[in-house]
């Protein structure tokens, strides 16, 4: 796999911010739109899944603090995650497996940690995993357990909080629902302060008071 | 197939509106030629399969207009039947006999039931030796349906309760179906998007039918997870949040296909409003469901 800086034309130690908008302009000229009855076209869709591959990667490796190769499209959001100090022996490896895109591997790791052993580290990690692998019921679950496990821990936060941009966009409980109602009660009122600023002006609009 | 992946009908426009439609009426005439009795088992997951095939193989569809048995006395626009059309047509028979097989295996169907079931599969199974005779690639997708049934059972006899597992081997016929006979990126995409459609289809299904699998103490992921439906329903924030996750990646797939014809409007549509519109109802359905039956129990403890 050749170097992700490379194919979106920035350096290894640009920021987040210049990443994304070397993202977005090239993922701009890229666009399928621009190639219409066009036999460039295709070439375009794999220029852009090339920039959408390189970007991930790069969010990924950001997140993780190293780099590895990886065959899925989809954005996750831009967070930076602080080194971790708190970390144990096993979690050290199946870490560094998941850096180096051994999914599988860490994953056995993880399964053979026994169940009353797992902390907050393991539920992360293997939340990590399960996204990943495209198992989103698992990851969410995982990300959830690991957050109520140790609520002060920003990683486990960040990578919970980058699942629930996904429910603010799409999700239902999200979605506006603010009906708002309007019973007889907010009637009566509604006129009796209508009917006081009307008087403030030296007007009337309720004669009887 | 369960009808579940649909448009968010005001956010198109009326001339999309009518394309859908017409390659529904479309799929369905192509169906009924295989065999009228087929055409019963028709759902929009059909529409979108033939959607995103003939998107990525760039067909554009052609129309007729026609009456036909379920219209009869006005002629409707029809999208003339092409690759795309005809290969859903198989797809559905192929996945009607699947769910079928299913269903008869299922032993909380009841007996007359079953019997229907029966004599319809064995309808379109005669169709569908047809089918494997005269093309062969078929008769290997039909194997492995067979086989990702056999894995639905495993799953089952050990009770899973990873709804991500249970919904994998669930969509890998949809999925073989829909990439087929397509290749490099097409392929690609066709296998990932159909994929996640079809987790989401089992997800969907699965809280849907949350209370009645409870209540004929039918396999369900869910309650094996969280015990009962009132338990799951209680849990609707993280259920919400994983079927989410598979809109997003779903609507970032769209965004993959080639944009270059009304089709592909269709399908992001679906991905970006449609399928959130319909999980928000499958969870309202469910939710206010469970309200209610809560305030019946209060009214009945008040009456006690």
């Amino acid at each position: 796999m050749t170097d992700p800086y490379k194919i979106l034309g920035v350096s290894p130690n640009a920021t987040d911010d210049e990443i994304k908008k070397a993202y977005r302009e090239l993922a701009k000229k890229y666009h399928p739109d621009n190639f219409h009855d066009n036999p460039l076209g295709e070439l375009a869709t794999e220029k852009m899944k090339e920039i959408n591959a390189a970007y991930d990667e790069i969010q990924k490796m950001r997140a993780s603090g190293s780099s590895f190769s990886s065959g899925s499209s989809g954005s996750s959001g831009g967070y930076s995650y602080s080194d971790n100090s708190s970390s144990s022996s096993p979690y050290v490896k199946i870490r560094e497996m998941i850096a180096t895109g051994r999914f599988t591997e860490a994953e056995i790791l993880c399964a053979n940690i026994p169940l009353n052993n797992r902390s907050a580290e393991w539920y992360y990690l293997y939340g990590v995993i399960q996204k990943q692998r495209g198992q989103y019921a698992n990851a969410a679950e995982s990300f959830k357990i690991a957050c109520q496990l140790a609520p002060g821990n920003q990683e486990y936060a960040a990578a919970y909080q980058s699942l629930q941009n996904a429910q603010k966009k799409y999700g239902s409980f999200n979605q506006s629902q603010t009906m708002s109602t309007c019973s007889g009660c907010d009637i009566c009122t509604g006129l009796l302060c209508a009917d006081c600023m009307c008087e403030c002006c030296g007007g009337d609009l309720i004669s009887c008071c | 197939m369960f009808g579940y992946i649909k448009p968010a009908y005001p956010e198109l426009l009326v001339k999309q509106y009518e394309l859908y439609k017409a390659v529904y009426c479309g799929i369905c005439e192509a169906t009924g030629r295989i065999t009228p009795f087929l055409s019963l088992a028709l759902s929009y997951d059909f529409v979108y399969l033939a959607m995103v095939r003939s998107s990525l193989c760039g067909e554009k569809f052609t129309f007729k207009t026609k009456r036909c048995i379920a219209h009869p006395f006005k002629k409707r626009k029809m999208a003339v039947s092409s690759p795309s059309i005809d290969h859903t047509a198989k797809a559905a028979l192929i996945l009607t006999v699947e769910k079928l097989d299913d269903d008869i295996r299922d032993c909380d169907t009841p007996f007359f039931k079953k019997l229907v079931f029966r004599i319809y599969r064995s309808i379109l199974m005669k169709k569908l030796k047809k089918l494997m005779i005269s093309e062969p690639c078929f008769k290997e997708i039909y194997e492995s349906s067979k086989s990702s049934l056999d894995k639905l059972v495993e799953l089952e006899t050990e009770k899973c309760d990873s709804i991500d597992d249970v919904s994998a081997v669930f969509s890998s016929t949809l999925k073989e179906l829909c990439s087929f006979g397509l290749e490099g990126n097409s392929k690609l995409i066709a296998g990932e998007l159909s994929d996640v459609i079809g987790r989401l289809i089992y997800i969907f299904d699965a809280l849907d039918d949350v209370r009645n699998d409870e209540k004929n103490s039918s396999f369900n992921p869910l309650l094996n997870k969280y015990g009962s439906s009132e338990n799951a329903i209680a849990n609707m924030d993280i259920l919400d949040l994983t079927i989410s996750m598979y809109i997003e990646k779903a609507d970032n797939i769209s965004a993959l296909l080639p944009a270059d014809s009304e089709v592909t409007h269709i399908l992001r549509n679906i991905a970006s409003m449609g399928l959130s519109a319909q999980s928000a109802s499958i969870i309202k359905k469910v939710t206010d469901k469970s309200h209610k039956k809560s305030k019946k129990g209060n009214l009945n403890d008040r009456s006690l």
